[in-house]
């Protein structure tokens, strides 16, 4: 399997830990409330606090956590009470006894910390953790009481469930994981953490299972996280175009979700999984070309209906993409191939209209897109009525006023409408982009026009890969293995034995 | 960058290599300005230097219809409902198709024609002549039907059949669907009919239409009526099949799916019988290698769907006399045809290929001589009928009453 890297495509790989979401080193690596203080300087929302420890003047910790993002319920009754009043305090002598007692149980939380560095203690406590620094001892110990505010797990937006769970994954990493391993609950499921953004250091969680994935995908997808180099990872796209293959293509290569059903069926096949901090959605990688076309309710469903809607997709997709094009090659420089009485009607339709079809072809896609794009920035409560109406009156009064025809607008809903069946939301905005170049193709040359762009999108296709799987595989470079099982058509499951051919993975079979 | 000069290259190269030598590209044009013509006709012009006169009918979209005579002539116009009609004269077919264009406001479209008249006369003077050029130009399809009309000039029958409250063209298919249902006559298409004339040295025969009236809601209104067949011999127009006889043509040429057979009862009326199916089997016989006759013998199923008197119907004599009857009527028409086609000398039934397919090796030593040979031949007709059903009753209405 090869991972090629194009000269133009190459990252920057940097052996600066700067670069890469790595806390830098500190000159003075201490851990003193007076580092901390220094390099945090004068944040309001930084907490410095000095207690005494059973109320024992001499021996005195400073807690410090970042206001809002911890829990103070719980800081209070498990940290600071137990501080204040567990009897097994009074027999420390020092600071280092205090270290001592915490770290067998003396305060009552699980998740504790010894950390020796600086670097450590303040991303600890950057990420959530309450700090009790101990200056003599040049110790500190985090505790992990995260209280910030959270959304609570709800149904996808973008992506209906109609059968099948209704959990999506939240902006917190930690309960996306946990809603991973609920439904895996393999010894072999990894899940890894990388950390990227210089400013962001944000978490991202690798997950994959042992025994089943490819190792030197594995490897790859690591290799490529941690040679990232920016500033900060705010939206999905920022790690998405730092590790996919090919930048310049409008395909996406990595497949993404919100429903974690869908997220650990992939997972299952022999893919990995990615899940960023901070963003509620997971992607799934490598994804070729066939994936975009699945959706979770084709497992839900009989057999023969999931291969029915499979086909469908497939035919609403050509037709979302050629459909425009196919229809101004037609009208514009092959009249011959229309059927008669559909000239006629054509004519007629398009009688004192001024402008040629392919303008009109392109004045409406371009305001179908408008008012898409325009849908999306709207306010919830009156988007969808400015949709409707735009869409009504607007191609209403055109039609009325002979600036178009109404079967131009037919098309272009048409259009429209089969763009939407496909499951993947990236995937049918690529189309939206290529269906232009095939208008633009169908309005030079008609069919021969079509034909090329055609052959020049397929040909596109073929040469991309993602992470050393063919896009288009199984339909190529899979000797025909796997083409006819979860493909176009959906085999019923007792009949899927074995994983896609194309992984390379492990574990082929799929059952016992 | 080098891979997107090198499709630019290639994708041009294509485009040149197409074959296109003036224009790279395809031709654009619009569709709303074309004029998608469905119906052509060509006469033929005496007393001029022109040859031929071109007519054309399209939908009139617009509302509008107007008529003009090109070389000259005063302009005519004449108000019509359904057809734009448009008329031009020429040296030749393909000059008087240029010609016409210069009637119209838009671009015409002959990749829409679904039927070509012919006149009589330009038929009688060479049919191929005329259509060649629909032939072999690369805008027209060649699936079109071709009609020839006779009594009238083209030009006439298709402006004044625009004068009645239906659309030629519509006419004319509605036409081609009733010709399975009465047998009289079949559509005959334009790649069929160049391949009959290749194969049969310049024989064919050819469905005609001539022009007739019919009382419509406002009086007599022009109509279309088909009327036999015209019989072609060396690429000419030379005889007619009567209507009364021209299914005897699709009887010997399998093509009947349905026709009517009005035959006597044994008390004198009417019975009319639907057939329903018929095959004709052509046997050749020879003696040595030369043929001496073919018989042909046909084989006819049909119903009674239509008793005028109470005559027991379920008597095997009267069966038989209506199979009879039927049998002899079917003959009649064939040997009608045979005479005429023999008469004429025009090789348009098709029998030399059955008789290709029966005998090839006989009919290999004989193919070259055979528009003599069909000449002197013998020719028997054999007509065997079987009446199969009565449909949904048996006995006639009020027939046992009677005592």
């Amino acid at each position: 399997m090869k991972f090629v890297k194009k000269k133009n495509d190459s990252i920057k790989s940097t052996s600066n830990a700067a670069g890469n979401g790595n806390m830098p080193e500190f000159k003075d690596n201490e851990v003193t409330f007076a580092n901390i203080k220094r390099i945090l300087s004068d944040s309001d929302d930084i907490n410095y606090q000095i207690h005494y420890i059973n109320n024992r003047p001499d021996l005195s910790v400073t807690l410090i956590y970042v206001d809002g993002m911890v829990d103070t319920k719980i800081v209070n009754e498990d940290i600071l009470k137990p501080l204040t009043q567990e009897k097994a305090f009074m027999e420390a002598k020092n600071a280092k006894d205090i270290i001592e007692f915490i770290e067998n149980g003396a305060i009552y939380h699980s998740s504790r910390k010894k950390r020796l560095t600086l670097k450590e203690t303040l991303e600890d406590i950057l990420k959530g953790s309450a700090a009790l620094v101990f200056d003599s001892e040049k110790t500190a110990v985090t505790f992990e009481v995260i209280g910030y505010e959270k959304r609570a797990v709800t149904e996808p937006v973008a992506e209906n469930a109609v059968k099948g769970s209704k959990d999506s994954f939240i902006e917190v990493l930690r309960v996306n994981t946990s809603l991973v391993r609920r439904k895996i609950t393999s010894p072999y499921l990894r899940i890894k953490e990388v950390f990227a953004g210089k400013h962001t250091r944000t978490a991202i969680a690798v997950i994959y299972i042992e025994n089943i994935t490819n190792k030197k995908i594995v490897n790859e997808v690591f290799k490529r996280l941690n040679s990232t180099n920016v500033d900060g990872v705010i939206s999905a796209g920022y790690i998405e175009e730092y590790i996919k293959d090919r930048k310049r293509t409008i395909f996406p290569l990595m497949l993404n979700t919100e429903r974690t059903d869908k997220f650990c069926q992939y997972l299952l096949e022999g893919r990995i999984g990615l899940i960023i901090d901070g963003l509620p959605n997971a992607y799934i990688l490598p994804a070729t070309f066939n994936i975009f076309f699945q959706a979770p309710e084709d497992y839900s469903q009989h057999f023969v209906i999931s291969s029915f809607l499979r086909c469908l997709r497939y035919i609403c997709a050509v037709i979302s993409l050629t459909l425009p094009g196919f229809y101004i090659a037609l009208t514009t420089f092959h009249q011959e191939m229309i059927p008669t009485l559909l000239a006629y009607t054509i004519v007629k339709s398009k009688q004192n209209v001024p402008f040629p079809t392919s303008t009109s072809v392109l004045f409406m896609q371009v305001a179908f897109e408008i008012l898409l794009e325009a849908g999306l920035r709207l306010p919830k409560y009156i988007g969808q009525a400015i949709s409707i109406i735009g869409a009504l009156v607007v191609g209403q009064a055109a039609v009325q006023a002979n600036l178009i025809s109404p079967l131009v607008v037919i098309i272009i809903a048409l259009t429209g409408m089969t763009g939407f069946t496909i499951p993947n939301q990236d995937f049918s905005n690529s189309m939206r982009i290529v269906r232009f170049v095939l208008i633009l193709f169908s309005t030079i040359a008609g069919l021969y026009g079509l034909s090329i762009g055609l052959v020049l999108i397929i040909y596109h296709l073929n040469t991309l890969d993602t992470f050393g799987v063919p896009y288009l595989s199984p339909f190529v470079a899979s000797e025909g293995k796997g083409i006819a099982k979860d493909t176009i058509i959906r085999m019923p499951l007792f009949l899927m034995k074995k994983r896609p051919v194309n992984l390379k993975v492990t574990d082929k079979k799929s059952k016992g | 960058m080098k891979k997107a000069i090198i499709c630019i290259m290639l994708i041009s190269y294509l485009t040149v290599a197409a074959g296109c030598e003036a224009k790279l590209l395809p031709q654009r044009r619009e569709i709303d300005e074309q004029q998608l013509v469905q119906v052509i006709g060509i006469d033929k012009v005496t007393g001029s230097e022109n040859d031929c006169i071109i007519t054309v009918a399209s939908k009139n979209i617009s509302g509008e219809t107007q008529s003009g005579k090109s070389d000259g002539g005063a302009g005519e116009e004449s108000k019509g409902k359904k057809a734009l009609i448009l008329s031009a004269e020429g040296k030749s077919v393909f000059d008087a198709v240029r010609n016409i264009q210069t009637h119209s406001d838009k671009t015409i479209f002959w990749g829409h024609i679904d039927y070509c008249l012919i006149g009589e006369e330009a038929a009688r003077e060479n049919i191929t002549k005329y259509i060649d050029f629909f032939t072999r130009d690369h805008e027209l399809r060649i699936d079109y039907k071709i009609y020839i009309v006779r009594g009238s000039t083209v030009k006439d029958l298709i402006e004044e059949f625009n004068k009645s409250e239906y659309y030629i063209q519509e006419k004319l298919e509605s036409l081609g669907k009733s010709h399975k249902l009465l047998g009289t006559s079949d559509e005959l298409k334009d790649h069929e009919l160049i391949r009959f004339l290749d194969i049969h040295g310049g024989s064919a025969r050819v469905p005609c239409i001539t022009l007739t009236v019919r009382q419509g809601n406002d009086g007599q209104v022009p109509d279309i009526e088909s009327c036999g067949y015209a019989l072609i011999s060396e690429e000419k127009l030379v005889d007619f099949i009567e209507r009364d006889i021209s299914r005897g043509v699709n009887l010997i040429a399998n093509k009947i799916d349905s026709s009517v057979a009005v035959v006597k009862d044994m008390d004198g009326q009417d019975v009319s019988l639907e057939i329903i199916q018929s095959k004709t089997d052509v046997i050749p016989h020879f003696d040595g290698d030369m043929i001496t006759g073919v018989t042909l013998k046909t084989k006819v199923m049909a119903n009674i769907d239509e008793i005028q008197s109470h005559v027991d119907i379920k008597s095997k004599q009267f069966i038989q006399y209506l199979e009879a009857q039927l049998s002899d009527v079917l003959k009649r028409e064939m040997e009608a045809v045979i005479k005429k086609v023999v008469e004429n000398e025009s090789d348009c039934l098709g029998i030399c290929d059955r008789i290709s397919l029966k005998s090839p090796i006989k009919w290999h030593k004989i193919k070259n001589q055979w528009l003599e040979l069909m000449l002197k031949i013998k020719y028997e007709v054999e007509v065997s009928s079987k009446i199969k059903d009565t449909y949904d009753i048996k006995e006639p209405t009020g027939s046992k009453g009677e005592g």
